[in-house]
């Protein structure tokens, strides 16, 4: 008798799929729309999680696109530190989706949020919607505003030659402000600015407002960049506090939950956008071995390696860049570790720039306060 | 009779120099008389400057013998100085300029980049690592009165490009040289960070003075050394006599406290 389930391949059944396969060889990819050559322009932002995939990009051959970098006389890590090179330009982590439509409408000039700077003593001048991007903030308001017209220049350039852009979808709850929508990256408070109630609220976007933001977004993008290309993922990396009064788990689920649903819209919607797994790979632990540090939050090595070796394997055209990424991520096969090492994995953790991690320190006892 | 002892780098060799000829100089009686002594921190003798574990390191033992060999009245330091150079003079391959949050108003120079001030101040940090380590050795070495001396501010360019010779060929320093109003500003923020650093570890710091300083923040012509980057002797006298000021003035502070 003969049926839909019929001689389904592989991929398609959980035992072939899952069960019988080894942990570190879990690929739930079938089939890609497009792939990056080595020449391709590929640029990066997003969440916490996209710092990594922007890592893996700039040390592998493929053409990771910086528009925004550091003067030379910079030493590496002191240009890393201010935020150059971790994504395609200085706008430190960008979490919703709402947030990335209005970076693009800011470049472009057709949004000027209201409230566009923080002000902290004479030489501590913050920007709201980077607030970490240098540790003590700008030192003079005229510096401030030069460097952001410098910025938004770089962000242009940015959306105006990308040949792929992967952007990493991290959360659903924002901030923002009441007298014009514009959301900030972190709850004014935390890492700057002044919260206040009557001027700032809590959004939790639902998939609704996410697909109509990043389906925005990809028209406004085409519309200066006809060719562009997208991969959205969404990041593993839960919530670090909610602002919804329920457990930060189920917030987590709730908020990882509409960003895959609206991703699978959002895809459906768009040509040339195209969803990657990311966050089935490391969230799952469905290739029987955790992803996840101690503290289950921080994602180790040997998951982001598996991460980029699925998506050079289905994503990067055979190549030198190949080659160099294959090689990059073959340090970690998954294979190497033994799993019941938790010391090992742990030293395996990478250290991310988490603007997040500013509302735990808030949360500490003073006397661990450095 | 004030009794100091002296330590530092290139820079010390001015003071020392002013120190020495007005000491062998005519003086007058109500003149403050010197006694004092000058380490050169590039001598072999005394390097390395540090020693042990690079996150706590020791000052030389030698160095640290030097501190206690006389009963002296306070320590001058003159550590470091030239890092401003390495960015103004040879460093900038891709010409930049920054706003100087203590003079937010200067004028930036028209093509260049604009790189935030945060960054040079991490690059200059980055350069001046040893300097600054050095003077923390020296501070936790001794309870005496500690006073480190601002560097001098830069030679004008025409200057600079007439001592070429441990640089690089005039024609290319030619090329390279930063705007004088730039070097300005990496020497005041240059400054900045040690001003800052020395008010940490309660060592005084003592300007630069103003007579030396010319209308454009440059060393004044009084004051150019025979190179690109020292100041002279005359300097160095004009130095010492800010140093003994600030030390009679934490001395009646004191009394009167």
């Amino acid at each position: 008798m003969s049926h839909p389930y019929k001689d389904l391949p592989d991929h398609a059944l959980w035992r072939r799929a899952i069960s019988n396969v080894a942990a570190p060889d879990l690929d739930p990819v079938v089939d890609v729309p497009f792939t990056i050559g080595a020449h391709d322009k590929v640029a990066t932002s997003g969440s916490c999680f996209a710092q990594h995939i922007g890592r893996y990009l700039r040390e592998s051959g493929l053409n990771y696109y910086v528009t925004e970098t550091a003067n030379p006389i910079a030493q590496p890590n002191i240009a890393l530190n201010l935020g150059y090179g971790v994504f395609t330009a200085r706008y430190g982590n960008i979490y919703t989706s709402r947030q990335l439509l209005q970076l693009l409408r800011r470049a472009f000039g057709r949004f000027t949020p209201k409230e566009d700077v923080w002000v902290e003593g004479s030489t501590k001048i913050i920007d709201p919607f980077r607030p970490n991007i240098q540790p003590d903030g700008f030192s003079s308001m005229r510096e401030y505003r030069t460097d952001r017209e410098s910025h938004l220049h770089h962000i242009r350039e940015m959306f105006e030659n990308l040949d792929v852009l992967v952007f990493t979808l991290g959360l659903t709850e924002c901030w923002v402000s009441r007298e014009d929508g514009a959301v900030f990256p972190l709850c004014p408070g935390v890492l700057g600015g002044t919260f206040d109630g009557r001027r700032h609220e809590f959004v939790n976007l639902d998939v609704e407002d996410v697909v109509a933001d990043m389906t925005a977004f990809v028209s406004e993008l085409r519309a200066v960049n006809p060719e562009a290309r997208v991969i959205l993922t969404v990041s593993p990396v839960p919530l670090i506090a909610t602002a919804e009064p329920r457990h930060v788990l189920v917030s987590t689920v709730a908020s990882k939950s509409v960003l895959r649903v609206a991703c699978e819209k959002i895809v459906k919607a768009c040509k040339g956008v195209a969803y990657f797994p990311s966050y089935e790979i490391v969230t799952g632990g469905f290739g029987k071995t955790s992803y996840f540090a101690e503290d289950c939050r921080s994602v180790t090595e040997d998951g982001v390696a598996h991460v980029m070796r699925v998506f050079m394997r289905h994503y990067v055209r055979n190549s030198g860049a190949l080659r160099s990424l294959k090689e990059l991520v073959g340090g970690f096969t998954g294979r190497s570790t033994p799993q019941t090492s938790e010391v090992e994995e742990m030293a395996r953790v990478v250290r991310v720039m988490c603007e997040e991690e500013a509302l735990d320190l808030a949360n500490l006892p003073k006397s661990m306060k450095p | 009779m004030y009794r100091f002892i002296a330590f530092g780098h290139s820079h010390i060799v001015a003071f020392a120099k002013g120190v020495y000829e007005y000491q062998a100089s005519d003086l007058p009686n109500e003149a403050p008389r010197i006694e004092s002594r000058f380490v050169y921190l590039y001598d072999p003798a005394f390097n390395p400057v540090l020693q042990g574990a690079a996150e706590g390191p020791q000052l030389n033992p030698k160095l640290a013998q030097q501190l206690v060999e006389l009963p002296w009245d306070f320590v001058v330091l003159v550590c470091g100085g030239n890092e401003h150079n390495v960015l103004g003079i040879v460093r900038n391959k891709r010409p930049f300029d920054f706003v100087l949050s203590s003079e937010p108003d200067l004028p930036l120079q028209p093509g260049h980049e604009l790189v935030p001030e945060a960054l040079i101040r991490e690059v200059l940090n980055h350069y001046m690592a040893d300097s600054l380590q050095a003077i923390r050795a020296f501070r936790l070495a001794t309870k005496l009165p500690v006073i480190q001396l601002e560097p001098p501010p830069p030679l004008p360019n025409r200057h600079v490009l007439a001592y070429p010779r441990e640089l690089a060929r005039a024609r290319l320093l030619r090329k390279k040289i930063a705007p004088e109003l730039i070097r300005y500003k990496l020497w005041r923020l240059e400054s900045d960070i040690y001003r800052r650093f020395c008010k940490e570890l309660d060592i005084s710091y003592v300007p630069a003075p103003a007579d030396m300083v010319d209308e454009n923040g440059m060393l004044a012509e009084a004051g150019w050394g025979t190179d690109a980057t020292h100041a002279n002797p005359h300097y160095g006298i004009k130095a010492m006599k800010s140093v003994i000021d600030l030390y009679r003035a934490r001395v009646e502070e004191a009394r009167v406290s």
